[in-house]
């Protein structure tokens, strides 16, 4: 392990993060938000401070020869201190009184969960929101991944792979181009332009700048901050509704189709099992739901219907977390169904949280093909998918993701369910944090927030929302012995 | 809405030269971390998917399970329009039928196949094999290699050039160097005579310098000179540069054989051949009547003995068993042979362990073949590549053609932007010169060159050099 390279890249990836931090220091300073502007530029200057000193400590090293193992650390440790400082300006500006809460708040933010302690958002300042939700926006593609993207000195080490693979999310780590670097600007490259589009439809919808480009940070993250109490629903035009349907679609779908698309192969895009699986999903569920909740009166017309429940069903499926209803008071079959899409998730190299669909869709046919081996014991029995062949390797780590998957989900259940908080409360507060989804059901629905738990349950939250967001392992693997003893 | 994404894809996936590596052996990934050293966009492919992830691991390139051989799979994994493509499995039947599908069918301009097999190799010579630009025998590359090494004496901290009489020599600041705490600059005046510092090895780091650069202690500098004064410097420090005379090749394999084949007449009848195998022996033994072939197995030790192996200048262990090589070498110079060299064709890592075996020079078949196919693949009129200080720079003979950027310009008016340094000149008429900033630089002219493999591509474009020959 080169434990100094990894620290002098994070003091550097944390500079880099102070560096885009300056944005809403000019929000602040513009808006005449002081103590916000205070707030950030003393972060800014503790940041730089603490980065140039590292720097200086471990002149001398360099990354070419960075393994997995040191892309887990680097990973987990930047994700960490990120947050600790993301979380600087909330605390000097006075936005919760404690650490812990600010903690929670960027480290919601950062990992795209979108879960907030805020009880009244739009009494807050705006810089401190728009830095709020620009967390959510850099932890979306990952920090890691744009940092990479725009650092050159990593340039063409075979080690940037490993620090990309740590973060990107899904069973198979792969890439677009040679070169990791361009694979990861053309990612972000995409992402940009994506949010870019979705704020000027927004603006089109009638929405503010300011208001539009929140939005847009949020649904392309898959993440569900807002600037409004009411979430989306604030808004209440369906216009917007449908362009954030759409946005928060694509956020859930895997980035490397879009690239595929771009360069003319959109027949294999369409032909990806995945994106299939996904769209099924989200149609099935959202027309199912909305029948019901058409012939159970709950809304007068289908389109109501479909637009409300397609929102909801989507919002939770890509991970965003966004509303425009509170679904909590529907009838029980549709809030199942938003319950069951709680534990799918988004795509593999998407944005979203969850266990992601291909880990659905390869566990699902492992099931069918057990079925055919009972019956055919000697049968050979090859599990394919729009990519070749799924290797025995990858069946086993999918089942291994989600065996710790549900664990991890169990055992925060059980730590959670100490606040003394109802069991729907806590079981549900503990998958939207380890999903990264940011609504739930019971007390934490759209209206809800974590404010009611405890501090300690708070840091509890955090680290869920970590290892949700990384994947577990890359979390885990720090925790074991071997990891630092060989 | 792509704006921003095509943006990205025009100026850095186009810029770039892509080049594909069929094969993810420990060849292939050599030749890709040299080719991406180079900036180059590198895509490894084999049908293995471990070996792919291997490669993926180690390599910033991009990897693909595919088969070599399926053209549809070819064209769907978007390799048809790459501008190189280098065939490296194990096998000569697939390496050669890629590289047909990619020239012939795809259009590729460069192709380049490794083939072992000797009869494939001749056919290739002269005419047009399947469209295949290049064809590389391992084992003809490494004779080549072994050959002009014994040709040149045995001195890996010198460096030669084909047909010149300027070499570089490495020199190492220690603690009472006169050289030590000094200005390139004030060098000259201390030490007269013609020589260049071309390069500069501090710990990690490779400096190409310039007048200003200190010298420090520990450093290593490579400096250029004529032979002459070359001979005279080694004589002071006690080295000698002999050439072998009486040589033992250990194994009758398709490298000895093309190493024989070099040698004249004359040579040859100071050469032994030990190998175990009685038909190898023989097939050698009626192809070289000059050359003494002993059928032992070398492993029987009095055959040292018996031989009177010690009155040898060179032994070269060439069998098949990189383990024996290695085990050979090493005793044979315990046992009296004044130079050993060991060939390692399988696993180059034994390159690192046996360093301290007293062998004189372990090679790597290996290194050898991916240099070659990199000289190729560097441009025509690059002809001679050497790897120096662990392969962190490379020393390259330029033949200045007629259209030439730089051509009939002053070396001090030719601005490298500190990628590079002309080190050597050799003139048309034979004349070797260490050229100053008057040097007027002619049609004709060689010119050895030294940079870092990253701004290979600068140099090419300086130079007006196609990275890769048409």
């Amino acid at each position: 392990m080169h434990l100094r390279s990894v620290f002098r890249l994070v003091a550097q990836i944390l500079i880099f993060i102070a560096i885009l931090m300056l944005i809403p220091t000019v929000i602040a300073l513009v808006k005449h938000e002081d103590q916000a502007a205070f707030g950030f530029i003393l972060t800014i200057g503790i940041i730089v401070g603490v980065g140039i000193f590292v720097t200086r400590w471990t002149d001398g090293e360099d990354y070419r020869s960075f393994s997995a193992r040191d892309g887990f650390l680097f990973t987990t440790v930047t994700w960490i201190l990120a947050t600790a400082f993301g979380a600087l300006p909330l605390l000097i500006s006075g936005t919760f009184p404690d650490f812990t809460s600010c903690f929670f708040e960027i480290m919601s933010g950062f990992t795209t969960t979108g879960a907030t302690t805020m009880t009244d958002i739009e009494s807050n300042y705006q810089s401190i929101l728009f830095w709020r939700s620009m967390t959510n926006w850099l932890g979306g593609m990952g920090i890691v991944v744009l940092f990479v993207a725009f650092l050159p000195a990593l340039g063409a080490s075979a080690g940037t792979f490993h620090l990309m693979g740590a973060e990107s999310v899904g069973p198979v780590k792969g890439k677009l181009t040679p070169k990791t670097q361009t694979t990861a600007m053309i990612l972000w490259g995409i992402y940009l332009g994506f949010t870019i589009l979705e704020t000027i439809f927004l603006m089109f919808g009638g929405l503010s700048l300011y208001d539009a480009v929140t939005v847009s940070f949020s649904t392309l993250s898959a993440a569900g901050f807002c600037v409004k109490n009411s979430s989306i629903g604030t808004f209440n035009s369906s216009y917007v509704e449908v362009v954030v349907i759409v946005f928060m679609l694509i956020s859930g779908a895997n980035f490397a189709l879009y690239y595929k698309a771009f360069t003319g192969k959109i027949k294999d895009c369409l032909r990806n099992t995945e994106l299939r699986w996904y769209l099924t999903i989200v149609g099935v569920a959202s027309l199912l739901g909305s029948v019901w909740l058409l012939s159970e009166g709950t809304f007068s017309t289908f389109g109501e219907a479909l637009r409300k429940m397609s929102f909801h069903v989507i919002s939770i499926v890509t991970t965003t977390g966004f509303a425009t209803a509170d679904y909590t008071q529907w009838p029980t079959f549709p809030m199942m169904l938003l319950f069951l899409v709680t534990f799918i998730g988004g795509c593999a190299g998407s944005a979203g949280g969850g266990v992601k669909v291909v880990r659905v869709s390869v566990a699902t046919k492992s099931g069918l093909n057990l079925i055919k081996k009972k019956i055919h014991p000697m049968s050979v029995v090859q599990l394919k998918d729009s990519d070749g062949i799924v290797t025995p390797d990858v069946v086993h780590s999918i089942f291994c993701f989600l065996g710790a998957y549900m664990i991890t989900w169990l055992l925060g259940c059980v730590i959670i369910s100490m606040s003394g908080i109802d069991l729907l409360t806590c079981a549900s507060a503990t998958i939207l944090t380890l999903g990264n989804i940011g609504i739930g059901f019971g007390n934490i629905g759209p209206t809800g927030t974590f404010a009611m738990f405890p501090l300690w349950a708070k840091w509890v939250f955090s680290f869920l929302m970590l290892v949700g967001r990384l994947e577990l392992f890359t979390v885990y693997v720090i925790f074991s012995r071997t990891f630092w003893k060989r | 809405m792509t704006a921003p994404f095509s943006f990205i894809q025009v100026s850095l996936i186009i810029s770039r030269m892509k080049v594909v590596i069929l094969g993810a052996g420990r060849r292939g990934i050599r030749l890709a971390r040299h080719l991406v050293d180079e900036q180059k966009d590198v895509i490894i492919i084999d049908h293995r998917a471990s070996e792919i992830e291997k490669a993926m691991t180690s390599v910033d390139c991009l990897g693909i399970v595919v088969s070599g051989t399926d053209a549809a799979d070819l064209k769907n994994a978007d390799l048809d329009d790459a501008d190189a493509f280098i065939a490296l499995t194990g096998s000569d039947e697939i390496n050669l039928v890629s590289c047909g599908i990619m020239a012939a069918h795809f259009k590729v301009p460069v192709t380049i196949a490794a083939v072992r097999s000797l009869s494939y190799s001749e056919k290739g010579k002269g005419i047009n094999l399947l469209g295949i630009s290049h064809i590389v025998n391992p084992s003809q590359e490494v004779a080549k290699h072994i050959y002009d090494d014994i040709s040149r004496g045995l001195y890996s901290d010198i460096l030669s050039f084909e047909n010149s009489s300027i070499v570089m020599y490495n020199v190492s600041i220690d603690s009472d160097s006169t050289f030590k705490d000094r200005k390139l600059i004030e060098l000259r005046s201390l030490i007269p005579g013609q020589y260049i510092v071309a390069a500069l090895r501090r710990g990690d780091d490779v400096i190409v310098p310039n007048g200003e650069t200190v010298i420090r202690e520990g450093d290593t500098l490579s400096i250029t000179l004529s032979e002459d004064t070359a001979e005279e410097m080694l004589n002071q420090i006690g080295k000698r540069r002999e050439k072998p005379k009486k040589i033992a090749i250990i194994g009758a394999t398709m490298v000895t054989d093309f190493l024989l084949h070099q040698f004249t007449k004359r040579q040859q009848k100071h050469i032994t051949v030990i190998a175990k195998d009685t038909a190898e022996c023989e097939e050698l033994a009626l192809k070289y009547p000059d050359v003494l072939v002993i059928n032992e197995n070398i492993t029987n030790a009095g055959v040292f003995r018996q031989e009177n192996l010690e009155s040898y200048d060179l032994l070269l262990s060439a069998t098949d068993n990189d383990e024996l090589n290695v085990i050979i070498a090493s005793y044979a110079k315990h046992y009296g042979v004044k130079g050993t060299i060991a060939l390692i064709s399988k696993n180059q890592d034994y390159i690192q362990m046996a360093d301290h075996m007293g062998i004189d020079n372990l090679l790597s078949a290996q290194d050898i073949t991916v240099d070659s196919i990199v000289k190729f693949l560097q441009g025509k009129n690059i002809t001679n590549t050497q790897t120096m200080f662990d392969g962190k720079l490379e020393a390259l003979v330029y033949t200045v053609p007629e259209k030439c950027p730089i051509k009939g310009m002053l070396l001090k008016d030719i601005n490298m932007k500190g990628n590079g340094l002309i080190v050597g000149a050799q003139k048309k008429d034979g004349t070797n010169i260490l050229p100053g900033g008057n040097y007027l630089v002619e049609e004709g002219d060689r010119l050895i060159l030294v940079l870092e493999r990253s701004n290979l591509a600068f140099i090419q474009k300086l130079l007006n050099i196609e990275g890769i020959p048409g």
